[in-house]
């Protein structure tokens, strides 16, 4: 977590042929593919409103429901590939003045903060997902679920990229001593 | 917080009006009234302009016990259950207070239980809010005059069916893009209560103002089931009685002046007003009824009989 | 009251410590559900980020973003560059101020300075890279720049201004062009006399043939803001799907007309605009649950009840200080929803006209995107230039500087907001 933390490189997709460049693949292939769909929709919004005089109804739930699991998935993805945004002046700064010890308990914590939001995420999705079942929404009348799927999926993604990494990283140092 | 007697209960409130509109200054006198009435054992804290999220938000909020009172536009709850749509269907009610003897009514409490039944979270009082008209940049007086007009309608899908059933498109919207895409011409028209369409300003983008009254939706005064819960008895009673007290009444006396007044000082404003055929747009929705549902035939039998 | 500074101190040692700005905002605000709400913390957090991501206006984030990667991939960047070299490349500071000019012209087709950074940044900090100015001083212009997008017309936070001040919209939109105009020539000399003092690179003289080549090169490319700008004035579209004609656009130019995007990047540049969007997305979502939290502490209410006593300098002045301090932390419609209903009764009451009122708020809050610890244009210019933020927020000093300075003249000439309206 240095200056490349400050830096989303969008170059997951030239990641190796392993698991994990497998399902940063797939999360970029999915996210891309939302951001097409909006696009899309906006675009056939316009020539419809134009050219044929009849909006579709459903532009704008399908819009936002897009933007949704766009910034949710999108948010895992984005902590797979170390590019979310974040200061690391100080963490930097205790790291040239040889604080190794207390950089690696900093990043214990940073670690904790984003464990316990994403296992927040996690549980608080589902509560929700409980308390909306049934209901639908306003244009299409789908499951309520298309809007409130993504925040737990996210915080799953992100807690198994966290496990999956710890274990990658102590497994690593055994093989390595 | 416990109803021990000593230690205060506060509800929090959300709504979605700013501070300043009659509905907010209403649900402030309220939580005043309660405030008083308890002695200052229960609180209602209320948070104005959508703090606490929008409409929709603030409703799931009272299921989930993250808010604990929400007031607003009871057409919300279609998302919910069935009998949402029975709050927004067309020509129910000739005026404000034909509405409001309804809802105050044995009719009120059957749509009420209902809520309470598929929800958890339960209205105890209906509030008045002015009919919803149409305002474009032509005259309309029959459906046929606004055959294909691009309509701006709220996400609701009985009053999306509304228009679409009388020949319009209606367009889902944000209500903070409408009047720019008034101006714009990526709409021909829209419809809102009155005091909306003035306090929007959009008499700026609209010429007409045509009085089709196709909607009375009442406001639902509305608790979730955990706040509930947590009220005593004589806590319950201070509420309801509250919510359907002078604050109702005075609200009621205000919806009705200002129908007057507001007609008035929009053609001021430049708009024409036009009477339209209301019995022509009438037949045209009267099928919507029964299409949705069961349980909302039901209670549109109801009122039409009474 | 306390609880409130309590949650700022929490938030704060957070994002020191490095945690990314999207959970800190979540972790703070679970911390605070968690101890000081008596409600429940973990559905509070996904249902408010999830209604903080489901929105239209935002859409304009990653479509601007996508439509700046297009035109970089597809050579339509280079070109507007080319061009705006020609015009002000013999100028101290010409790419400088050429950022500032397209700034203003795609502030008329975007109402977000997050979009407008996006795009912008991606177009001119390679450039102005490319032609030797240090990326710190180009991304640092950069984010400062963007604020014209929402102070001048159309303008997301002036909407959702009107909307909680229960004022009209046209009226606050139009309030916002001659500040946004002020702000333009107030960076454009700074930038003048960085530039002579820095010696920043000017560029040679263009021979009148390569000249003459470079402009007809460029037209398709000056066309895009042109025709965006038209289509928003004549209604073709509104705002957001403006947006997607500019991607629309970019495609078609950088496919068909200069033939130098290859259609096989295309999954790549999208999904690599995809990420960067969701990065921005994610940290406005979990804004909107600080926001929430901090409404609940009570603490802006508490603030604003001790401002009433005040005459109407002391008053505004007060409020700019509040408002740049909270524009520091909160996410900027988070914050206009919490402010606008606590002190705009105070402002009218002082003779304040709403309007004014309005753009004073705006603006002011505006400053806070490129101000540290959390500030979105400044982290979208510095992620752009692969820079850390702070070091952007060091080179930002002289144009923070000079927004102030035309804070402060916008403050106290209110009919330089109201002379249009
Ligand atoms: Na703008
Ligand atoms: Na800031």
């Amino acid at each position: 977590m240095s200056d490349e933390k400050q830096t989303p490189r969008g170059g997951f997709e030239d990641d190796e042929a392993t698991f994990t460049g497998w399902v940063n693949r797939t999360l970029g292939t999915f996210v891309a593919a939302a951001l097409g769909g909006i696009t899309l929709v906006l675009l056939l919004q316009v020539l419809m409103r134009y050219a044929f005089r009849s909006p579709f109804v459903w532009a704008d739930e399908v819009t936002r429901i897009l933007m949704v699991w766009l910034t949710f998935v999108g948010a895992a993805l984005a902590y797979r590939t170390r590019s979310h945004i974040g200061i690391t002046t100080v963490l930097d700064a205790v790291r040239r003045r040889g604080g190794h010890r207390r950089a690696a308990v900093m990043n214990v914590v940073i670690q904790a903060v984003v464990v316990v939001s994403c296992a927040a995420l996690l549980i608080g999705g589902v509560i929700v997902l409980v308390a909306t079942a049934g209901h639908l929404t306003p244009a299409l009348e789908l499951p309520m679920a298309v809007l409130f799927l993504p925040a737990p999926l996210s915080g799953a993604i992100v807690l198994a990229s966290a496990v999956a990494e710890w274990f990658g990283r102590s497994g690593a140092e055994r093989s390595a001593s | 917080g416990t109803a021990d007697g000593n230690t205060p209960t506060t509800l929090v409130l959300g709504h979605a009006w700013s501070a300043t509109d009659a509905n907010a200054v209403a649900v402030q006198d309220f939580a005043d009234e309660i405030a008083e009435a308890s002695d200052g054992s229960l609180r209602v804290e209320v948070y104005p302009s959508g703090q606490l999220g929008d409409d929709a938000e603030a409703l799931e909020g009272l299921g989930l016990g993250t808010v604990d009172m929400w007031v607003g536009g009871s057409g919300v709850y279609s998302q919910m259950t069935p009998v949402g749509q029975f709050l927004v269907l067309p020509y129910l009610f000739d005026d404000i207070d034909e509405a409001m003897d309804v809802y105050t009514g044995d009719l009120g409490e059957r749509v009420a239980d209902r809520i309470t039944a598929d929800t958890g979270t339960r209205v105890v009082s209906w509030w008045p809010r002015g009919a919803r008209h149409l305002t474009l940049n032509e005259r309309a007086t029959t459906p046929a005059d606004i055959a294909g007009l691009r309509i701006r309608v709220p996400e609701n899908p009985m009053i999306l069916r509304t228009w679409a059933e009388l020949g319009a498109s209606p367009t889902p919207m944000a209500f903070g893009d409408v009047l720019t895409a008034l101006e714009q011409g990526a709409l021909e028209g829209q419809e809102n209560p009155l005091t909306t369409i003035d306090s929007a300003g959009l008499s700026v983008a609209q010429s007409t103002l045509i009085l089709t009254g196709h909607v009375i939706e009442p406001t639902a005064v509305s608790i979730g089931d955990d706040a509930w819960d947590r009220l005593t008895g004589e806590q319950r009673d201070i509420l309801t009685t509250a919510a359907s007290g002078a604050v109702r009444t005075g609200l009621l006396d205000y919806v009705r002046s200002q129908e007057k007044l507001l007609v008035d000082k929009l053609a001021e404003d430049g708009m024409t007003v036009v009477e339209p055929d209301r019995q022509a747009f009438r037949e045209r929705t009267a099928s919507l009824a029964a299409e949705a549902g069961p349980v909302v035939e039901d209670l549109y039998r109801r009122v039409v009989s009474r | 009251m306390t609880s409130g500074i309590l949650l700022l101190v929490v938030l704060f040692a957070m994002i020191l410590l490095g945690v990314p700005v999207a959970y800190a905002f979540l972790g703070a605000g679970l911390v605070f559900v968690f101890f000081a709400l008596d409600v429940p913390s973990a559905a509070l957090l996904a249902q408010t980020t999830t209604a903080g991501a489901d929105s239209i206006p935002l859409t304009a984030i990653p479509l601007f973003l996508l439509a700046g990667s297009l035109m970089n991939a597809g050579g339509i960047t280079r070109r507007l560059i080319d061009f705006a070299s020609l015009l002000f490349g013999r100028m101290p500071g010409g790419l400088g101020v050429v950022n500032i000019g397209t700034n203003v012209l795609f502030s008329g087709i975007s109402g977000s300075a997050a979009a407008e950074a996006s795009a912008i940044g991606k177009a001119m900090i390679p450039g102005m890279t490319a032609q030797g100015y240090p990326r710190s001083f180009s991304a640092a212009l950069t984010s400062t720049a963007s604020i014209l997008g929402p102070i001048i017309p159309p303008s997301i936070p002036l909407v959702v201004y009107a909307i909680a001040a229960n004022q009209k919209i046209k009226p606050l939109l139009v309030a916002g062009i001659l500040p946004g105009l002020l702000l333009a020539l107030v960076l454009a000399g700074m930038v003048v006399v960085l530039a002579i003092r820095r010696k920043y690179p000017k560029q040679d003289r263009v021979p009148a043939r390569a000249a003459l080549l470079a402009v007809r090169d460029s037209i398709a490319a000056l066309l895009m803001p042109v025709i965006i700008i038209a289509g928003i004035m004549t209604g073709w579209f509104t705002a957001t799907e403006s947006a997607a004609v500019a991607v629309l656009y970019a495609l078609v130019v950088s496919t068909v007309f200069y033939r130098e995007l290859n259609l096989r990047r295309l999954p790549a540049v999208f999904a690599g605009a995809a990420l960067n969007s969701a990065v921005i997305l994610f940290i406005v979502a979990a804004a909107a649950v600080l926001g929430q939290v901090f409404v609940r502490t009570g603490f802006p209410t508490a603030l604003t009840a001790t401002l009433g006593d005040l005459g109407p300098v002391a008053f505004l002045i007060l409020v700019n200080v509040i408002l740049l301090v909270f524009g520091m932390f909160l996410e900027s419609n988070a914050a206009i929803i919490i402010f606008t209903p606590l002190l705009l009764p105070t402002a009218m009451a002082l003779g304040i006209d709403p309007v004014h009122f309005g753009v004073v708020l705006v603006f002011n809050l505006m400053v806070g995107l490129v101000t540290p610890p959390i500030g979105i244009s400044l982290f979208i210019a510095s992620s752009i230039a692969r820079l850390p933020a702070m070091t952007v927020a060091r080179a930002n000093l002289p144009f923070l500087t000079a927004a102030l300075v035309a804070l402060v003249v916008i403050t106290f000439w209110p009919q330089l907001s109201l002379v249009l309206t």
